[in-house]
């Protein structure tokens, strides 16, 4: 008895069947040009010849991107509970969260400029949080332990990965050292 | 201690429910006890790229206990089930995300929220307990109702569990790749 692969994947060729397993996984908000580039730099770097050295590197692939969206996402949301507490600063003059009631639109922008590329806009808002005795490092540090619990999920994976890489391109040389050696110059002698 | 009325009445009782019947009816129940299928072993259709890939061949005789042919088989099961277990993982994580950054409002803030829509009157009601008059009703009112699945410690739970098959099945596809790199 044998078994047949299933007709309705492409297998005319090993691109094909690694394109169909390993379609990128990119989210609507992460940049696919970004993913490419990456694509490109690490298989210029572990230069695969064999299908399931392509099929390793590629796993390399989203295991790096994975960890891009860890991090991305773990800073998203830190900035993201640093903007509320920034927001408690300027309205009560202590790093923290309010809840109760409306906030003047002013403090929202305020907390905005915090974390602003504007130079300008930055330095006047880290004016005002200095009349108030209140560093952005102040901010940051009740931000992060605020949340502490949630951010671990990111850390833990971002530790997890290094280990995971190490281990996946040590598997990787070793089917690399295993790919048959062609001898130079060879000849074929017919018996 | 049982008596033999009640005996009889189990009897009977069993004798009326006596499980699915249908063909499509014990198929669904014999995935009663089925949580995600991290464990199970992957189909064919999800195997047979992998093999492919690493054989180079489309094709693979199942009951050909040759070691090469084995030893590409077990790897192409452990790739495939590797990738099972990070796709679900992957979209874990994500939705952790998501959920960590959908913070639930709290009293206060509803309150707030519903002064600006109704200028000052609060709509009290959403938050006024429920009043029981009867004695059904009062204890519909001690029934809990379902933990939140996306609750933090719920949330963080299940990707330790998900951490572990990955780790599992990562471990299972090292040990498929000694092998097969020893045959080959």
């Amino acid at each position: 008895m044998s078994k047949k692969i299933d007709t309705s994947m492409d297998i005319s060729s090993p691109e094909a069947l690694l394109r169909t397993i390993c379609a990128p996984d990119v989210l609507p908000d992460e940049d696919a040009d970004s993913f490419a580039y990456l694509r490109q730099a690490l298989f210029q770097d572990l230069e695969p010849k064999l299908p399931y050295e392509q099929l390793l590197a590629e796993q390399m692939v989203a295991l790096e991107w994975d960890t891009v969206r860890y991090r991305r996402l773990r800073d998203n949301l830190l900035r993201s509970e640093f903007r509320t507490f920034a927001k408690g600063a300027f309205v009560l003059g202590r790093a923290g969260p309010i809840t109760g009631y409306r906030v003047d639109e002013k403090y929202d922008a305020q907390a905005q400029d915090l974390v602003a590329q504007d130079r300008d806009r930055r330095q006047s808002a880290l004016n005002i949080l200095e009349e108030k005795q209140i560093t952005p490092s102040e901010i940051m540090a009740k931000a992060y332990q605020s949340i502490a619990k949630d951010l671990e999920v990111f850390e833990r994976q971002i530790a997890d990965a290094e280990t995971r890489r190490r281990k996946l391109r040590d598997d990787y040389e070793r089917v690399r050292a295993s790919r048959p050696k062609q001898v130079e110059d060879a000849e074929v002698i017919e018996p | 201690m049982t008596t033999e009325r009640q005996k009889r009445a189990n009897v009977a009782n069993a004798a009326k429910s006596t499980g699915p019947r249908t063909a499509e009816g014990r198929t669904r129940s014999a995935g009663n006890a089925r949580k995600h299928g991290l464990n199970s072993a992957p189909l064919w259709d999800e195997v047979s790229p992998y093999l492919a890939l690493i054989t180079g061949s489309a094709q693979i005789d199942s009951l050909a206990l040759e070691a090469r042919s084995r030893a590409a088989r077990d790897l192409a099961e452990a790739e495939a089930r590797l990738a099972r277990c990070l796709g679900v993982e992957r979209r874990h994580v994500v939705h952790m995300a998501e959920m960590a950054a959908r913070q639930p409002p709290s009293v206060k803030e509803k309150i707030a929220n519903a002064s600006k829509e109704t200028e000052g009157s609060l709509a009290l009601s959403e938050w006024q307990r429920p009043k029981f008059s009867d004695a059904t009703t009062a204890k519909v009112k001690n029934v809990r109702p379902p933990p939140d699945p996306n609750r933090p410690a719920a949330l963080h739970q299940t990707l330790t569990t998900l951490m572990r098959y990955r780790k599992e099945a990562e471990a299972q596809r090292r040990k498929a790749l000694r092998r097969w790199l020893e045959v080959q």
